[in-house]
């Protein structure tokens, strides 16, 4: 199933992405044949998507679901970039996760996310991650972040250099400067 | 007011902190420091439960509350880290008093300090060993159980009993209190009783109860 999926979404993205190319590049050249002075431009290697989303689906369950201002492609539809991020990591057991960044990669065969600039994950029982540059991955499902990071549950606050948790932002292991304040007034 | 401690969060600093938000235990590696309040404990590793505000930190352990520090290989904190209990080498220090055994146990909201086996306990006025030592800080009092032996220089003082307690106040007044096969040797002068009452600044004993016997050695 899981590779009928990535066909799938592999196959949708070349559509556009041909249709597109085929758009742009045939103006380029169609320019150059009628016009030879009208300098090559250069081609815009990335096709954009304006305000669309990349699901990634599992046995017709959403895993996750990434919104933004806008998505480009490279030409191979290796990498989707992503500018003003909103997604959603979905939880096996109902849970979820909000992401939001100001931009994220998405690699288009291991489904991994890299994201950066104000970079914040909050789950849906009340845990806030929050980190200049983060990743998440497949597989396993885990995030990472990095260049000073924090992660808030309840009357408890972790910090540190680099941080990495799992999928619910439960199991934490926090490196460099790890510093917990917990207890005290909720 | 400063705040009761079950209000006063607790702040863990490490090289490397891995933390289970489901049990609510944190593993603390690396130049730890666990503070709460004033009282700071230090240590190589640390487990911390958050839930349950109890921590077990080992590796050259040192934990310091105001004028009182306790060191040892290892500290268990209970209730909220009020109650430890520091094993190996462990040395309680308070203002000029030392207290150490293999284990000593510390309730610091009652300001009281249990050796339980091979006790010693330093002061001023000498040092007593025992089989058990038990403090009261606040009353500056401690009593020693089991093969008691009592050495001061200060007072040319050497006795042993099967119990004693030692008052250390009021100031200027302090004394041992001998009971059981009560023996003591001061100026080279042996009282033995079943009860011997050892007043040090005076350089003063007498006896209750029990057959006493006195030896002057003529100076």
């Amino acid at each position: 199933m899981t590779k009928n999926k990535n066909i799938g979404l592999a196959l949708a993205v070349l559509i556009v992405a041909g249709g597109l190319y085929y758009l742009l590049w045939g103006a380029a050249s169609r320019d150059s044949a009628e016009n030879p002075e009208a300098v090559p431009t250069q081609v815009n290697t990335r096709i954009t998507f304006a305000g669309s989303s990349i699901v990634e689906e599992k046995d017709g369950k959403k895993l996750w679901e990434l919104k933004a201002d806008t998505i480009e492609t490279d030409i191979d539809g290796k990498t989707a970039y992503l500018k003003n991020l909103q997604g959603t990591l979905y939880q096996d057991k109902g849970g979820k996760v909000d992401l939001l960044a100001l931009q994220a990669q998405v690699d288009m065969k291991t489904h991994d996310i890299t994201m950066q600039g104000d970079v914040k994950a909050t789950s849906s029982d009340g845990a806030v991650f929050t980190a200049p540059e983060a990743r998440w991955e497949g597989v396993p499902k885990s995030f990472s972040g990095t260049g000073g990071v924090t992660l808030t549950r309840n009357n408890t606050v972790i910090t540190g250099d680099t941080i990495k948790t799992d999928e619910k932002l439960e199991k934490v292991r926090v490196s460099g400067n790890a510093r917990v304040i917990t207890g005290g007034e909720k | 007011a400063p705040q009761s401690a079950g209000k006063t969060p607790v702040e863990i600093v490490a090289d490397s902190i891995d933390y289970d938000a489901a049990t609510g235990i944190m593993n603390a590696n690396g130049t730890v420091r666990i503070t709460q309040g004033e009282a700071v404990m230090t240590g190589a590793r640390a487990q911390y439960d958050t839930k349950k505000q109890e921590g077990h930190l080992t590796g050259g352990v040192n934990a310091v509350n105001q004028d009182t520090t306790l060191n040892a290989a290892e500290i268990q904190t209970y209730n909220n880290n009020t109650h430890l209990i520091a094993v190996g080498d462990a040395i309680l220090t308070k203002g000029d008093k030392r207290l150490s055994g293999p284990t000593v146990e510390y309730f610091a909201d009652k300001q009281y300090a249990l050796v339980p086996e091979r006790g010693k306990i330093e002061m001023p006025d000498g040092t007593m060993t025992a089989d058990k030592i038990e403090a009261f800080i606040q009353e500056n009092r401690a009593v020693g159980t089991g093969s008691v032996h009592i050495v001061s220089e200060a007072r040319k003082l050497d006795a042993t009993s099967n119990t004693a307690t030692y008052y250390g106040e009021p100031k200027g007044q302090s004394k041992v209190i001998l009971s059981g096969n009560a023996y003591a040797v001061q100026d080279g002068n042996i009282l033995t009783g079943d009860t011997l009452t050892l007043r040090l600044d005076e350089k003063a004993m007498d006896a209750q109860g029990g057959r006493t016997r006195l030896v002057i050695t003529p100076q």
